[in-house]
């Protein structure tokens, strides 16, 4: 899966219309991302991505840059963002 | 905020009493145990049914929140599966915004300890438990919550969560007095199948559960497509001779042994919900299917002969739930909810089991604490 399509699936699962989430986001600009919505991607990336949420590394992201780069670590985005 | 979380052990109990300090400081009733082995299901060599407890510590080695991990085996389609149903989880982000992110936290360790996993109970969809829940995707639905008035006046004058203001209490205070809640509820009530009345039905009070359940469970469990174990063995771990408080009712045809129904008969004294009503309360029951309104009946009719003034029951299964229906009770809003895990609703989507065939009871879960 490539990056942008990863977003939009979170964008999706937040609530929020796609496009709208990008490298910069982080819980102070992004409304919908409280503690429920930080575990709501949790959720989510474990179904889209197929990772494990076990990985608590992966859990800990302050920002959309510091998970995309993570998931990159990991081999399972298709492409650079 | 870095946490680890552990099995709970003797040395963190000063810090767990702590942590329930700064809990009721905070409002909150909830409490974490504070005691190594649980007081409920302590792990046994013998069981596959046991309790574990985790409690979350931060660097000080202070307790910042915790959960209870409850193994137990269902039978999921054709297969004996250990589940685990987490209990709680408490954080003390309910009380302190700091540790708001604990709860999720909490959440993904349980589930790396057992991906099939399950909370029941929760208190109603604005809970922050079952919001964290839903947050994570899994499945959740109410549990049905069905009830039979048997003494209409005392209902109306104790009923506390439905007397909440002037004009309710009136209105409920009215129907009391005029006779209009006895004739209302002889109504609504009168549903009794004629499908469900046997000549030779026949009860029988026992103080345990022996091999006679374990024939039940062998001829019943095909017919559920999600179950928790009933033999035996389990059934006098959840329902204790030791516990005089259980009511367990065998239930014959003839000689025929038909199921079994587990019962509370509880003088309420300033309970929330229901005041100083005498509750009953089917907690449990097995029989095959087209017997369900059979042991149904026989337990209520066992309640009311006891004097009881409310029957409440929660049953998840829908024939069940027919079955509570076609026994003359009511259906009534409920906040008993069920959350299963993305892992567990997989298993269940792929053996095409529906949520109207997973048999859960107020046996399930926690069991029957508040009743």
């Amino acid at each position: 899966m490539k990056t942008a399509e990863f977003l939009n699936e979170l964008c999706e699962v937040l609530g929020r219309n796609p496009g709208s989430l990008t490298r910069e986001d982080t819980p102070s600009t992004v409304t919908e991302w409280d503690s429920m919505g930080h575990v709501t991607m949790i959720a989510a990336i474990g179904d889209v991505l197929g990772v494990s949420v076990q990985d608590e590394e992966l859990r800990n992201f302050q920002s959309i840059g510091e998970l995309v780069d993570r998931l990159h670590e990991r081999n399972v985005l298709d492409d650079k963002a | 905020m870095s946490v680890r979380i552990t099995e709970l052990t003797d040395n963190h109990c000063p810090a767990v009493k702590s942590f329930n300090d700064r809990l009721r400081a905070g409002g909150m009733k909830m409490q974490f145990p504070v005691q190594e082995t649980p007081s409920w299901l302590p792990a046994s060599n013998s069981s596959r049914l046991f309790e574990e407890q985790y409690v979350a510590l931060d660097q000080q080695q202070e307790v910042r929140g915790g959960y209870i991990l409850k193994h137990q085996e269902f039978k999921i389609g054709d297969e004996i599966v250990p589940i685990g149903n987490l209990r709680l989880p408490i954080s003390e982000g309910v009380v302190d915004r700091r540790y708001a992110s604990l709860a999720s936290e909490l959440l993904f360790d349980a589930m790396g300890r057992q991906r099939l996993l399950f909370g029941l109970g929760l208190g109603g969809y604005e809970e922050a438990v079952t919001k964290l829940f839903q947050a994570a995707r899994w499945q959740v639905f109410t549990v049905p919550f069905f009830f039979t008035v048997q003494h209409p006046f005392r209902f109306c004058r104790s009923i506390r969560f439905l007397r909440r203001s002037l004009l309710r209490r009136f209105a409920l205070d009215v129907a009391a007095y005029s006779g209009a809640a006895a004739a209302g509820f002889k109504f609504l009530q009168s549903a009794k199948s004629k499908s469900q009345v046997r000549p030779d039905l026949r009860v029988e009070i026992v103080s345990e559960f022996d091999k006679w359940s374990d024939e039940v469970w062998s001829r019943c469990q095909s017919q559920y497509g999600m179950i928790a174990v009933r033999d035996s063995h389990v059934l006098r771990l959840l329902y204790p001779r030791a516990d005089s408080r259980f009511l367990r009712l065998k239930v014959f045809d003839g000689k025929q042994l038909l199921g079994w129904a587990v019962m509370l008969d509880t003088q309420m004294t300033g309970h929330r919900q229901f005041g100083s009503l005498r509750l009953g309360s089917f907690v449990d029951g097995l029989a095959a299917i087209d017997d369900a309104a059979v042991v149904v009946g026989a337990a209520a009719d066992h309640l009311a002969k006891r004097g009881v003034d409310l029957i409440v029951a929660n049953h998840s299964h829908a024939r069940w739930g027919d079955a509570f229906r076609r026994s003359g009770f009511l259906s009534g809003p409920s906040n008993f909810i069920f959350a299963g895990s993305r892992a567990l609703d997989k298993l269940l989507s792929q053996l095409d089991i529906e949520k109207d065939a997973i048999f859960l009871t107020r046996g399930d879960g926690d069991g029957p604490i508040n009743l």
